[in-house]
């Protein structure tokens, strides 16, 4: 009976751990409406603090956070609180005041920073947040914030690194973003490449600034980071100053494919003449296997930016290729383009049924619209 | 032999059986406690990727004869907390006048475009769009095709976007579930689907997608699948997440990659179980091919479903799930101690092959021997009544644990009644809902050739 009895045993080990658990579960349900309920009574008690240290000190005017507040804020609760009121002071009546407030004791929450550097992955995330709501002025210790964060991007935590990004952003600091796009990249950390470029355009200082020096380093950064860019680029109107540039990417032929789509959407954005043969030799030409039709699929797309003859008889060749998503962008094209019927006649008298169809259905779609 | 030897060796496999399961739920649901903390922990602390918009989504809305339900569905839809997505609902065959009422409520206009079949299904009829606030909605009308996978498949043809989500026409779709599966994708480009939380909505008041009054119905039909849901997905599921373990992506709430799916040739319209058939298909490719990739599941993505509320449309539903289960268990054999699939085949495809396909023959087994011994006069009765108590008790706490665990997920409506009731009903499942689905396995497995593809439509309620 030696086994009934460790089962027996066990039942009633289990049992008492589970015990524990739904107890651990109860009480912590009951903790985080009580902390609801206290976290409104701290906000209040540091809005006090603030109120007399700051709004109304007794002796004279004061900008200062003592240092026994600063010690106080390495509690992650005191500082949501902390943080909590001071919000309310800086989206309100005092915002001047506080955001001197910020500036004067930036290099107390440095310190803090450097703190939280050294704490799990968790607590540095929140900070990086927090990064990301301060007031952005031009004060030079913000690099040396920008720096203390890059140093969190070792951090595995997407989290993390996304926080730390956002902050970045925030800041308008150019040479701090290229710098930790250039970690990660360098690192082979791999970040959504849509969190980057829609992220970066979010940054708030000189974006031509920020473009000059991401299109300087772009050859230095992985394929991933190189879309994400080129994404950015294409959706940043001040990235139009790269229209001369970024066409070599299109002749390297040994540009990756992704990068090459991604090149071709960007000139579809903002089109240079001059290129059109490019673009229609990404459509027509020899240099992709016959399996890769990403890149004729988005010239197609990409060609609705260059009405031209040209660009005409060759959507209309391309309107019979094997590949479906090339056939339908070529048919949308000519639509968009608005050739007449008339000129597609060889393709309606024709004996692709598929390609009639796909020019059926898109001129449908344009004279409904 | 003799009947203590048949005793001794039952003992043994008893024993042995009962110490993998019982342990096996408890580091489950102790782990899935630990972790469902750690993420709400995360959420206080902004440890959360917020982004304005994620990734354009279809959502496919299979249909069959759902005239009670649809528009209700369709209406919560519209209401998600997402910025680009896409609803088409494939009308199956409907004999009913689902079609009509879609088509009139949003206005819509046939289309006749250009196809891209890039799925199996059964021929698709007509189509029509409309653009409601700034979504299209489109209805797919096709031949019967007799399963829930080939609607899928049809819709899936139809989507113009990368990522589609599969649901049902009887469910709402919480208004944070679609942001917060997507999340996932973006946390980890390796990701090929993310499974939801399902929940059941009977006796819940929902306002634009969000549940506003969540108490636990007093329907005790329903009321112990709700107790089994919040089991399951905030159990094994969170569990099974910590190592890519989920054989199934819920067929009431799935994010998948277009891409992956097509690549596996879609949904297979001859499985039962087309969800967890296609969930183990995706794992197949990707594990088979080294190919690094993971299945998701969204504690956080809650999806409203309807739970039969009688016996007899209780005993269709699972006896439907259970050859679903069996056929799939079947044709997916080769997980079976398969080193390739790491702990897929080791702890996923092992606990279901002996705890969900088998469970029936070793409980019933458990019965008949308790008969024979207790006729034998052989059972000790101090040690069975003990165990009987320790182990109801313990059954009833896994219950229990999920059920206050709700509130790490998001703020339900307390009433302290429910917790009374739900123990009530955590015992009645015991005592009585597992005897019962039981009976009702054994049925669906020994009848399993000839009911395999029999479809017991279940009654729905309109959402209010």
């Amino acid at each position: 009976m030696n086994y009934f009895s460790l089962i027996y045993f066990l039942l009633i080990l289990y049992t008492l751990i589970s015990l524990g658990l739904i107890s651990f579960v109860i009480i912590y349900q009951v903790y985080l409406k009580h902390q609801n309920n206290n976290q409104q009574a701290n906000k209040i008690k540091w809005m006090l603090y603030f109120q007399n240290s700051i709004l109304h000190p007794k002796e004279g005017h004061s900008l200062k956070i003592e240092a026994r507040v600063w010690r106080k804020l390495r509690n992650i609760k005191t500082l949501i609180h902390f943080l909590d009121a001071f919000a309310a002071y800086l989206n309100g009546a005092h915002r001047d005041k506080f955001i001197q407030v910020v500036e004067f004791n930036l290099h107390e929450w440095i310190k803090l920073g450097a703190y939280y550097s050294r704490k799990p992955s968790l607590k540095k995330a929140y900070y990086a947040s927090v990064c990301n709501r301060m007031p952005v002025s031009k004060h030079e210790n913000y690099h040396v914030l920008a720096d203390l964060l890059l140093t969190y991007l070792d951090d595995p935590s997407i989290y993390c690194k996304e926080n730390v990004l956002k902050a970045l952003y925030h800041f308008g600091l150019a040479k701090p973003i290229v710098s930790a796009l250039h970690h990660l990249s360098g690192t082979r950390q791999l970040h959504d490449p849509k969190l980057i470029s829609d992220g970066l355009l979010t940054y708030s200082g000189d974006k031509t600034e920020l473009i000059e020096q991401l299109y300087d380093e772009l050859p230095y950064f992985q394929t991933d980071y190189q879309i994400a860019l080129i994404n950015f680029f294409r959706l940043e109107p001040a990235a139009e100053i790269l229209k001369d540039r970024l066409i070599t990417l299109i002749n390297d032929h040994q540009t990756n494919i992704d990068l090459t789509c991604a090149v071709l959407r960007y000139y579809t954005k903002f089109p240079v003449t001059a290129y059109q043969s490019i673009i229609i030799a990404c459509l027509e030409g020899d240099e992709y296997e016959l399996t890769d039709w990403e890149p004729r699929s988005v010239a197609a797309s990409a060609l609705v930016s260059y009405p031209s003859p040209e660009t005409k008889e060759a959507l209309i060749r391309s309107i019979y290729s094997k590949h479906w998503y090339v056939r339908r962008n070529s048919a949308q094209a000519l639509a968009v383009l608005k050739v007449p019927l008339e000129e597609l006649s060889e393709v309606f008298e024709g004996d692709d049924s598929y390609a009639k169809n796909q020019l059926n259905y898109f001129y449908r779609k344009q004279v409904s619209v | 032999m003799t009947v203590e030897l048949i005793f001794d060796i039952a003992g043994v496999f008893f024993a042995i059986y009962l110490f993998f399961y019982a342990t096996f739920i408890f580091i489950g649901n102790a782990s899935a406690v630990i972790n469902l903390f750690k993420a709400r922990r995360r959420k206080l602390l902004d440890n959360i990727l917020k982004h304005p918009y994620y990734f354009p989504v279809s959502i496919i809305v299979p249909a069959f004869n759902e005239s009670f339900t649809i528009l209700g569905t369709v209406d919560h839809l519209l209401h998600l907390d997402y910025e680009i997505y896409e609803i088409i609902i494939v009308d199956d065959g409907s004999t009913d006048d689902t079609a009509t009422k879609i088509i009139d409520t949003y206005h819509m206009e046939k289309q006749e475009g250009p196809l891209r079949v890039q799925v199996p299904s059964k021929p698709i009829q007509e189509i029509y769009t409309s653009q409601f606030q700034k979504h299209r909605i489109t209805l797919v009308r096709k031949e019967n095709g007799r399963s829930k996978a080939d609607a899928v498949n049809a819709g899936i043809n139809v989507a113009t976007y990368p990522y589609f989500i599969a649901m049902d026409a009887d469910e709402i779709l919480q208004t944070d579930a679609l942001k917060n599966s997507a999340r996932l994708v973006l946390e980890d480009e390796n990701v090929v689907a993310v499974g939801g939380l399902l929940n059941i909505s009977n006796g819940v008041t929902f306002k634009n997608a969000r549940a506003v009054d969540t108490p636990l119905t007093r329907n005790p039909v329903a009321a112990m699948q709700s107790l089994e849901y919040t089991r399951a997905f905030m159990g094994s599921r969170v569990f099974n997440d910590s190592f890519n373990g989920n054989l199934n992506v819920s067929g009431g709430y799935g994010l998948f990659q277009k891409k992956a799916v097509i690549e596996i040739g879609g949904y297979d319209s001859k499985s039962v179980g087309e969800d967890m058939d296609l969930a183990l298909r995706l794992h197949k490719h990707f594990a088979g091919k080294n190919i690094p990739y993971s299945i998701k599941f969204a504690a956080d993505a809650v999806c409203w479903t309807q739970a039969p509320f009688t016996l007899k449309d209780l005993a269709n539903q699972r006896s439907r799930w259970h050859r679903g289960l069996i056929q799939s268990m079947w044709n997916h054999r080769d997980f079976f101690m398969n080193r390739q699939y790491g702990h897929i085949s080791l702890i996923s495809y092992t606990y279901f092959l002996l705890y969900e396909l088998l469970a029936p023959f070793v409980e019933l087994a458990g019965v008949l021997l308790i008969a024979l011994a207790i006729y034998t006069n052989y059972i000790n009765w101090p040690f069975t009544i003990a165990v009987t108590i320790l182990y109801s008790f313990f059954s009833v706490l896994q219950s229990l644990i999920f059920f206050a665990g709700r509130y790490f997920i998001q703020d339900y409506t307390y009433y302290s009644s429910d917790f009374v009731w739900a123990i009530l009903i955590s015992l009645a499942d015991l005592f009585f809902f597992r005897p019962y689905l039981l009976l009702i396995r054994l049925f669906a497995t020994l009848t399993y050739k000839k009911y395999l593809h029999s479809w017991n439509k279940i009654v729905r309620k309109s959402f209010d």
